[in-house]
């Protein structure tokens, strides 16, 4: 086996430097299964006994870290290589596989070609292939690269075929990613989504050949363009980032910061340019949009505390004169004709807002002014759980009652929500009556949505099964562009959490709960407003689910085609670039 | 819900743990916060492109856009003034910040702005439909805070191949319903709203200068 030769943060380390950095680096999920079950269970609460949990464990010891950090880089390896002596000997003697044998189906968009293998049953999908046959159909992917930067090669799921039986045979799915540069000198990058069986995994199955008993090739995607479709132009925008916080340069103290500063945008002073308010834990600074992508610090300049550290901010034009006011620092900042911005004392507001994670804004009872949601205030905590309201928080709504003057609604409203660390709401007019209605999206526990009824009041209303909680972010926009827009969700998941979750023995929790932890492991979700006032999970087969651990997304169309593209960041915490999850 | 669960629970690990190779456990997931280990490490930022029909495609690497950061949110804007959005990606670790320049290739767009009298001023909650000869663009107007971030109170809508827009509809907040018709396009459109009931005919000027100062109205007489 050869050593990586280029540097990459997806390439493989060598099995010297792969066997020092062993992770059993479990997700949330996994984490919380595991722990409260044990917890539990000493109390004579349901809940896995010490040697299922135990099983779990070993598990995912060996399809998280033996098959995925020891032996699937043999095969990583060999395809960034091109290596298809190294390929065949991982392969079983009685090797079968599956590939695809028909032509791709392919759509030219102009700027960029787009391939893909999938049938609707992928049991059925491609056609059955020998060991030779699999390696020259992957080699020849290989080839297709003029420079091939990256190789990554991960487990997603992985389990022992008959259940509890760890000393049988396995199986599982793997995610492969190939990218670098196309025949074109473009950008090309392929996706494989695999199925594979092993006769048996444990913990001597790197050091011998043979191992990988069949693999079934079950989608591919190949992306390729002519040239790259963007450039970061940070540098070049006169905004200062390297006083920004960045966990990858240090922290200081002994905790990570999960959440370091905010980005706002609006036109402040009403010269049509987009003007830029960073928050972040090293202060705040307001820059000026001056044009053709570059901006200027104002911060003093416009009367804001630069030393600031919260992060949570909103832009809104609270009393009609004409630019937006900023809500900061649990007061709002007036905007005095895009000149300065002055502290308005809550006093003279009436806006009592207490600790809180982010804001949204909209005319909620269309009187002419906009009103103030207020996400994510601290409440109290009763033993947190992440399953059902755990009463951690509490939303408020604030109605704008003109000249700045503003009381609280919440309750006549019925929009404080279930009380489950609440991360981000939207307004969005769901069912297109004309009122804005609201949605949520929570950590733990489940998200709210409500339809505005028009006469200052919410009504709660469902949401798809089960489904909720265990979100980060969330925005909306009109997919399909038929006036009833589409939430997407952008969720917490890890591939740990999916392993240990798809081997938790059913019939240790209550059907709901199980359905529940189930559903916590599936990944972002985007809802189909289905016109009737409801919506349809399609996230899976809209291909948006598969992300990772994400946060805020946001609707853009990025080729002004008139329909909506979407970005969603992803990835909660890098530490050690040996060992990617991505 | 049946059970009450408690995130305080920490669990032992069960089985040996090789830390002289590196091995590591961690008995309760906000341990990450001080512990020095990848949860979801290096997962790469994505980009979806809208097939239709409710597909999409993640062709963050031809973008990229799609860094291997800690991302936390993202908005889309332009800022360069042709009309093609920027991304700005607001991220923990692996750049605080980073903006990527649109490179797709031109399309046909118009940016708009609202100046609401009836309605809140910035015509928050307003719907925008844009007529095309072969299809309609639905947006809703409402600066979306997706998660510690706000999108601007404006909109761009793509128009693909087309040069003009046949009728541009707004539906205010407070209930008035302006038509615009046979609007020029790539260009930043503020419109006023006004009480006039019947259609309301756009007599566009040139296209307007994102360097001037004072935000003018248009089309709305």
């Amino acid at each position: 086996m050869s050593s990586p030769t280029s540097p990459s943060s997806e390439m493989v380390a060598s099995p010297a430097a792969r066997r020092r950095f062993i992770p059993v680096a479990l997700g949330l999920a996994a984490l919380v299964v595991l722990g409260l079950s044990l917890a539990w269970s000493r109390r004579g609460e349901p809940g896995l006994n010490e040697d299922q949990a135990r099983n779990l464990q070993e598990i995912e010891h060996l399809g998280g870290f033996v098959l995925g950090d020891l032996a699937l880089p043999q095969i990583a390896d060999a395809l960034r290589d091109g290596d298809p002596t190294g390929l065949t000997s991982v392969l079983a003697e009685d090797f079968s596989g599956r590939i695809f044998r028909e032509p791709a189906r392919t759509s030219d968009h102009g700027f960029a070609r787009i391939s893909t293998w999938q049938h609707d049953n992928q049991k059925t999908a491609g056609a059955d292939c020998d060991a030779k046959e699999l390696v020259a159909w992957m080699m020849n992917h290989q080839q297709s690269f003029e420079q091939l930067d990256s190789v990554g090669l991960k487990v997603k799921l992985m389990e022992p075929v008959t259940s509890g039986k760890l000393d049988g045979p396995w199986h599982g799915t793997l995610r492969l990613r190939m990218a670098g540069r196309g025949a074109g000198n473009g950008p090309r990058e392929i996706r494989m989504q695999l199925a594979c069986r092993l006769d048996g995994l444990d913990d001597e199955l790197p050091n011998r050949k043979g191992w990988l008993k069949r693999l079934e090739v079950r989608r591919v995607d190949i992306s390729e363009s002519d040239a790259p479709l963007m450039e970061e132009m940070t540098l070049q925008t006169g905004i200062q980032v390297a006083r920004l916080q960045d966990n990858w340069k240090g922290i200081s103290g002994q905790q990570t910061p999960a959440l370091t500063g905010g980005v706002y945008l609006a036109d402040y002073d009403g010269d049509r340019q987009i003007d830029c308010l960073l928050t972040d834990l090293r202060g705040l600074a307001l820059y000026r949009g001056l044009g053709g992508g570059r901006f200027r610090n104002v911060t003093a300049a416009v009367g804001l505390p630069a030393s600031h550290t919260d992060l949570q901010a909103a832009w809104a034009d609270f009393d009609n004169d004409g630019d937006p006011d900023l809500v900061l620092d649990r007061r709002i900042y007036r905007n005095a004709g895009g000149l300065r911005f002055e502290p308005l004392d809550p006093s003279t507001t009436g806006l009592e807002l207490e600790d809180n994670v982010g804001f949204a804004v909209a005319d909620v009872d269309r009187d002419g002014l906009v009103d103030l949601y207020v996400v994510g205030i601290s409440h109290r905590t009763t033993g947190q759980k992440w399953i059902g309201a755990n009463d951690s928080n509490r939303n408020q709504l604030w109605h704008n009652e003109g000249d700045l003057t503003f009381t609280n609604s919440t309750a006549s409203s019925g929009t404080a929500g279930s009380g489950t660390s609440t991360f981000a709401a939207v307004f969005f007019d769901a069912n297109a009556d004309g009122w804005p209605d609201l949605m949520t999206a929570c950590e733990f526990g489940e998200n709210d949505f409500w339809l505005n009824n028009g006469d200052g009041t919410f009504a709660r209303s469902p949401l798809p099964e089960i489904y909720g909680g265990f979100s980060m972010g969330l925005t909306v926009g009109d997919i399909d562009n038929d006036g009833r827009a589409d939430p997407y969700l952008a969720n917490m998941y890890s591939k740990a959490g999916e392993r240990i979750v798809a081997n938790l023995p059913r019939g240790i929790y209550a059907d709901d709960v199980d359905r529940k932890l189930r559903d916590f492991v599936t990944g972002s979700e985007l809802y189909h407003n289905n016109s009737r006032g409801g919506f349809t999970r399609i996230g899976q087969q809209a291909g948006v689910a598969d992300v990772g651990w994400a946060y805020g997304p946001a609707y853009v169309d990025l080729d002004n085609d008139g329909q909506l593209d979407l970005y969603a960041p992803a990835g909660f915490q890098s530490v050690t670039p040996d060992r990617p999850d991505g | 819900m049946s059970q009450p669960f408690n995130t305080n629970a920490a669990t032992p690990a069960l089985r040996e743990i090789d830390r002289s190779a590196g091995e590591f456990w961690v008995s309760n997931p906000w341990e990450f916060a001080i512990r020095r280990e990848n949860l979801s490490g290096y997962e790469r930022n994505a980009v979806f492109l809208n097939l239709g029909n409710a597909r999409f495609a993640n062709i963050g690497h031809l973008t990229t856009a799609d860094n291997n950061g800690d991302g936390r949110t993202a908005i889309g804007c332009d800022i360069t003034g042709d009309g093609r959005p920027e991304l700005f990606v607001r991220q923990a670790g692996g750049g605080p910040l980073r903006i990527y320049r649109n490179r797709f290739p031109p399309a046909h767009y118009l940016t708009v702005s609202l100046q609401g009298s009836s309605s809140n001023r910035q015509g928050i909650g307003a719907r925008v439909i844009a007529h095309l000869d072969k299809t309609t663009i639905r947006r809703e107007l409402f600066p979306v805070a997706n998660f510690l971030s706000q999108a601007p109170a404006r909109l761009t809508l793509g128009l693909g191949q087309a040069d003009r827009i046949r009728r541009l509809e707004i539906r205010w907040p407070s209930g008035i319903v302006q038509i615009l018709k046979n609007v020029a396009v790539d260009r930043h459109l503020v419109i006023k709203e006004t009480r006039a009931t019947g259609q309301v005919t756009d007599t566009p000027t040139a296209h307007d200068s994102p360097s001037s100062s004072r935000i003018s109205s248009q089309g709305t007489r």
